[in-house]
C-alpha cells in the first residue's frame, strides 16, 4: 500500500457547542484541544477447570468522556461562560467537532445529549504567562460520525 | 482578551523603561557611545515564538524575547573594583525596574547577567544584559 496522503493536523479543527442539539455555536476560536476517552465495552470472563484461557463475553458500552479545553474569557457567549451555566444548572450540553475543519464533505463527530460534570472555573499559576485554559468535561452516551453536507458547520 | 503585543511595542516599551542610574536611553543598538552618555541602555533585536492557541487560526499568544543591554564603562577605564561595584548595582537597578514593569499582557520573566562585555564600535564595555520574555 502506498503511503497515505490523507493525514491531517488537528490545528484547523472545527469545534462547536450547543445547549439544545440543534442550534450550534462555533467555538473554534476559544477551543484549544478536544479529547475523547471512556466508552469501553463491558466484558466479563470465567474460567473452567479445563483449558488455560478464559471464556470472555461482552456487554454494553460505557459512557464517553469528551474533554474540551478552551481559552478562558469573560465573554458571555464563549465556551467558558456557556459551559459554566450548563454545569451549574445540570442542563443539556452538546459538543461537535470536525478534524477537517467542518467543511462540506468532512467527517464530523457529534455527541448525544450530555452534561458538564466538572466545574470549569478558571485557575492558574503565577509562573506561567500562558493564557488561562478552562476544561469542559462532558459525559455522553454516544458520539455519532457523519459526513458534513453541502453547508459547512 | 487583551490584544496581541506587537514586537515594536514590546521593544519600544523596554527601551523606555526607567532604570535608576541609566544616563541615556536609546531606541536601538548604538553605532557608537559617548562617555557622557554612560551608562546607556538599548534593546536588541527581538525574537519570538507563537504556537497556535486555538483551532481557529495560527498563533495568537506570542512569546516575545528581547535583550535589554546597559553599557556602563569601557573596559580598561576606572578601577576594576569600582566597575565591578557599579555593574552589580546596575543588576539590582535593572531587576527592580523589570519587577515594576507593565509591558505586554502577562508578567515579564527574565534572566540577567553581568558576565559579559558588549562591543560598540570596537570598544568593549562592562555591561548588564537582561534577556526578557513577555507575552
Amino acid at each position: 500500500m502506498a503511503q497515505t496522503t490523507g493525514g491531517m493536523s488537528a490545528s484547523n479543527m472545527y469545534v462547536g457547542y450547543s445547549t439544545n442539539g440543534s442550534e450550534w455555536t462555533d467555538c473554534s476560536g476559544s477551543a484549544n484541544s478536544v479529547e475523547v476517552s471512556g466508552g469501553e465495552r463491558q466484558s466479563g470472563e470465567a474460567f473452567t477447570f479445563d483449558g488455560n484461557t478464559p471464556i470472555v463475553k461482552y456487554g454494553k458500552l460505557g459512557y464517553l468522556t469528551v474533554t474540551v479545553r478552551g481559552v478562558y474569557t469573560p465573554d458571555a457567549d464563549e465556551l467558558y461562560a456557556v459551559a459554566k451555566t450548563a454545569y451549574e444548572a445540570g442542563s443539556a450540553f452538546y459538543i461537535r467537532w470536525s478534524p477537517g475543519g467542518g467543511d462540506a464533505g468532512d467527517l464530523g463527530y457529534t455527541t448525544s445529549q450530555g452534561t458538564v460534570i466538572n466545574p470549569p472555573y478558571p485557575g492558574g499559576t503565577a509562573d506561567t504567562p500562558d493564557p488561562i485554559l478552562v476544561e469542559v468535561v462532558l459525559h455522553v452516551g454516544s458520539i455519532t460520525q457523519s459526513t458534513i453536507g453541502t453547508a459547512p458547520w | 482578551m487583551t490584544a496581541i503585543t506587537p514586537y515594536a511595542t514590546f521593544t519600544s516599551e523596554l527601551a523606555a523603561l526607567t532604570v535608576t542610574g541609566v544616563t541615556r536611553k536609546l531606541d536601538a543598538p548604538p553605532a557608537s557611545l559617548a562617555t557622557a552618555d554612560l551608562p546607556a541602555m538599548w534593546p536588541g533585536l527581538p525574537r519570538g515564538e507563537e504556537p497556535p492557541m486555538t483551532f481557529q487560526s495560527g498563533g495568537g499568544w506570542p512569546a516575545l524575547t528581547c535583550d535589554l543591554v546597559i553599557a556602563l564603562e569601557p573596559v580598561g577605564q576606572n578601577t576594576q573594583s569600582a566597575n565591578y561595584a557599579a555593574t552589580v548595582a546596575m543588576l539590582d537597578n535593572l531587576s527592580t525596574a523589570l519587577r515594576g514593569a507593565n509591558i505586554g499582557r502577562a508578567s515579564l520573566r527574565w534572566s540577567i547577567t553581568a558576565n559579559v562585555q558588549v562591543d560598540v564600535s570596537g570598544t568593549p564595555y562592562w555591561a548588564v544584559i537582561a534577556t526578557i520574555e513577555g507575552r
